[in-house]
């Protein structure tokens, strides 16, 4: 049977690399391969000692996978953005070429336009002369 | 008594002499007394579709403006200029077209440009000519824009035809047009849309134009390759008189004959 001479240290070492991975501290594991190969150390926290790396080498991975996997969302969100940008500025050229196809003008500027042309001596003379000239046809057979 | 049909475009470059052209063969065909003015003086266009080398007439319409000749004297029978695919003559019926030329050489455009001229000589010259043929339509082709001519242009016409692109720019223009059209209380207006690419709706495009104008819509008339090849050297009318061009030409002959 061991002592509890040798146990005592064991735990503590054990309880201080529980604390280090706790902390996300998965290099100060050291520790852990002194009780696994210390022959002084009881069978049983050996064991414990062993199942506990291994659990850490577990994490240890797993942590290292999520950390790709957050790495790779992190690229995907970036080219979604690029995209919706690159499509927002597509939409907005479609909509000028549509605007083209659109029966639109600025009534408006096209009322001011035709009051310039009609608010001149010529133009009315031509509008008297053009009714006259347009009943005078009439008026024939 | 003649109808006179003024072609107009607040814009150039709508094809307007090219469909004034075209009318007049369809009507022509249908064997009527047409005559044809180009009073485009700026761009004269329509002798090339009929085939005329303008470089061998002395008279025309810059002359008779400027005094030096009568109306009479410009006017030239160009029926045989309506050719067929076969280069043939297509008129053969009673039907006649007469052209009034503006002239070509850049120093006569130059001094009209210049100079102005009278604008009753023009509306002098129109009458004899209607009366002295006895025509029973008289096409105007018009110069592209609002002046006094073009006002004059359409002030006497009974009918207007007003040539567009489906494009925003002519929209506005269009409009303009109209208005000043309906002052001038031109009895029969119709808008004539040109150059719309064959991928478009041309019905759909037809009823929008015309809920927003609300003038009917005579034909909207298709940009085809086709059509581009031939450009200004013939009458799509007598060359391809399957296409939907033509088949369009004839529904807007069919609105003002």
């Amino acid at each position: 049977m061991s002592s509890p001479d040798a146990m005592q240290p064991a735990i503590a070492s054990l309880a201080k690399t529980c604390e280090a991975i706790a902390n996300g501290r998965y290099d100060d594991v050291d520790g852990l391969f002194d009780i696994i190969t210390d022959k002084n150390v009881p069978e049983s926290i050996r064991a414990l000692a062993e199942t506990f790396s291994s659990m850490v080498v577990q994490v240890e991975a797993r942590e290292f996978h999520s950390g790709q996997l957050i790495e790779d969302l992190t690229e995907t969100r970036r080219k979604l953005e690029l995209a919706e940008a690159q499509l927002r500025k597509e939409n907005q050229e479609l909509k000028v070429r549509l605007d083209k196809f659109e029966v639109a003008y600025d009534e408006e500027e096209a009322k001011m336009e035709v009051e310039k042309v009609a608010d001149t001596d010529y133009f009315r003379t031509l509008q008297a002369r053009a009714k006259s000239m347009r009943s005078k046809y009439k008026k024939q057979p | 008594m003649t109808k006179i049909i003024s072609t107009h475009s607040y814009r150039g470059g709508t094809g307007k002499s090219n469909v004034t052209a075209n009318i007049a063969a369809s009507l022509a065909l249908r064997g009527h007394k047409v005559g044809i003015v180009d009073t485009d003086i700026q761009s004269p266009g329509i002798h090339t579709l009929f085939h005329v080398d303008l470089n061998t007439v002395t008279h025309t319409l810059n002359n008779y403006l400027w005094g030096y000749c009568g109306i009479k004297d410009t006017n030239l029978d160009i029926t045989d200029g309506v050719k067929g695919p076969d280069g043939e003559p297509s008129i053969t019926g009673p039907g006649k077209v007469f052209f009034i030329p503006s002239s070509i050489k850049t120093g006569d455009i130059a001094r009209i440009v210049k100079e102005m001229y009278d604008v009753e000589a023009l509306n002098r010259g129109f009458m004899e000519f209607c009366d002295t043929m006895e025509l029973d339509y008289l096409l105007i082709d018009t110069h592209p824009g609002v002046n006094e001519e073009t006002l004059l242009s359409i002030a006497i016409s009974d009918t207007l035809l007003l040539i567009l692109r489906p494009d925003i720019q002519d929209y506005q223009g269009t409009a303009v047009t109209l208005e000043l059209a309906r002052k001038l209380e031109v009895p029969q207006l119709f808008l004539v849309v040109n150059k719309a690419l064959e991928t478009f709706d041309f019905q759909d495009l037809s009823q929008r134009i015309f809920s927003n104008y609300r003038t009917p819509v005579a034909a909207v008339l298709p940009l085809s390759t086709d059509l581009i090849q031939i450009g200004s050297t013939g009458l799509i009318r007598t060359l391809h008189p399957d296409h939907a061009f033509t088949r369009s030409i004839e529904t807007i002959a069919d609105s003002i004959e």
